[in-house]
């Protein structure tokens, strides 16, 4: 392991804990997990990227981050304006494709942020960083325009309110659909993945971290514009047994500190206990929430926790697209 | 209207791209402003851009350019020394927060008020 990377985690971790104003019950060597869940290192198929503002697990072969964690807190939030300036990241190694904006151009999928823009506005050179192309994806522009989008803003509203946000983004699986159809890739041999997802970890400052008002989420969604038309990312929370079956790498939990894992609760979130408004159009079934399958079908969770299959209109919400 | 500064506008935007988390080409759009003074471009829905600050990055190369992000830069540059001869007047002003509409307000010589529009995506 090269010292720069164990010295990138330590300040990371150093900054993190100067933000709290109790004693974390997380060792260090566990919370650094939270920058690197999936242990990249120096292979070109899990290559470890530390920016000032996030962390990314990058898969050459992809042309694309399989991963990127980052913490927001409301001083991250400050003036800085975005500048557009998508560009091609100069740390990857000499040889490797660097991929560009223009590599995107036509191909009918957004320039999608992993680490949005807007969740790094305290400098400059933070947000400037968000534009780098391994912390973009070929995105559906109907998902990152609607709930891609809300979900983003949900958790800058979190970190409004008081939360320490941890993210961790993801793709999985090959081939999406954009504003011209369906695709498996884009420009030079860059990859369309299947399905992104999001899992947030809130936790109040100075609260401890295993406390009844932690937060705890995650929300997978399919890469395709007709799917996710009509739809907002409340129908998209599962529970990470779900995912790591989707998912199919059998990794997420291999990859996490079993005594991190524990915190990771997650499961089957429910969004009306959220301590901050979640604005959605998005409509319950005789008192229940609805969720979205892989496939499409609309459920509920019945007695143990059983999926009952409603009628599909039933998950369309109204007014978000 | 005059036709000779729609062609050249024309011309000048023709396969230009402005790029955001989508792209989107330029059109020209003459402009009937209610107001003499083109006061009413700068409405509490519409933006008012700093003229630099916009165009700033789109032509500025940067090392990492390519052939093809050099000659873009290169007809930004023309676009923008063409609309600063052509016009008396020019500012630039954007509308929206997701996808949002920007124009390019010019007045030309003539009193005649032409806008560039292009759109885009910030999330």
């Amino acid at each position: 392991m090269r010292k720069w990377y164990w010295c990138i985690i330590v300040g990371g971790i150093s900054s993190l804990l100067a933000s709290c104003s109790v004693e974390p019950p997380i060792p260090n060597s566990e919370l650094a997990i939270f920058s690197n869940p999936l242990q990249a290192g120096e292979g070109p198929e899990n290559y470890f990227l530390a920016k000032t503002g996030y962390s990314v697990a990058y898969r050459a072969s992809w042309r694309l981050a399989r991963s990127v964690t980052w913490t927001l807190r409301a001083e991250d939030l400050g003036p800085a304006e975005r500048t557009n300036q998508f560009r091609p990241d100069p740390s990857l190694p000499p040889g490797w494709y660097q991929v560009r904006t223009s590599d995107y151009t036509g191909s009918g999928f957004d320039r999608g942020h992993l680490c949005p823009s807007a969740d790094r506005t305290a400098s400059d050179v933070a947000n400037q960083e968000t534009f780098f192309m391994t912390n973009i994806v070929p995105q559906s522009p109907v998902l990152n325009r609607g709930a891609w989008a809300n979900l983003e803003s949900f958790a800058r509203d979190l970190a409004r309110a008081g939360y320490v946000v941890h993210q961790w983004v993801g793709v999985y699986g090959q081939g999406g659909e954009g504003s011209q159809g369906q695709r498996n890739q884009i420009g030079p041999d860059i990859r369309v993945p299947a399905r992104l997802f999001k899992a947030i970890w809130a936790v109040p400052v100075g609260g401890k971290l295993d406390s009844d008002r932690v937060i705890s989420l995650v929300v997978d969604f399919p890469n395709v514009d007709s799917r996710v038309a009509g739809h907002d990312w409340v129908r998209y929370l599962t529970s990470w047994e779900e995912l790591d079956r989707r998912w199919n790498e059998g990794n997420i939990r291999e990859g996490i500190a079993a005594s991190v894992w524990s915190y990771w609760r997650g499961d089957w979130w429910d969004y009306r206990q959220s301590p901050v408004p979640v604005r959605t159009p998005c409509q319950l079934h005789q008192g229940r929430l609805l969720y979205l399958g892989p496939d499409g079908g609309c459920f509920y969770r019945g007695e143990g926790g059983r999926k009952v299959y409603v009628e599909a209109s039933r998950c369309r919400c109204e007014t978000s697209s | 209207m005059d036709m000779k500064t729609e062609q050249k506008l024309k011309a000048w935007v023709s396969q230009l791209y402005f790029l955001t988390e989508t792209e989107a080409n330029w059109e020209v759009e003459p402009l009937r402003p209610a107001c003499g003074d083109l006061s009413c471009w700068i409405q509490a829905s519409y933006q008012k851009v700093p003229w630099e600050v916009f165009w700033q990055p789109l032509v500025q190369r940067e090392d990492w350019f390519g052939p093809e992000e050099i000659a873009q830069a290169d007809r930004y540059t023309q676009l923008v020394m063409g609309l600063e001869e052509l016009a008396t007047t020019y500012f630039v002003v954007r509308k929206g927060s997701l996808d949002i509409v920007w124009y390019i307000v010019l007045q030309c010589q003539d009193g005649e008020v032409w806008g560039l529009k292009t759109t885009g995506v910030e999330t």
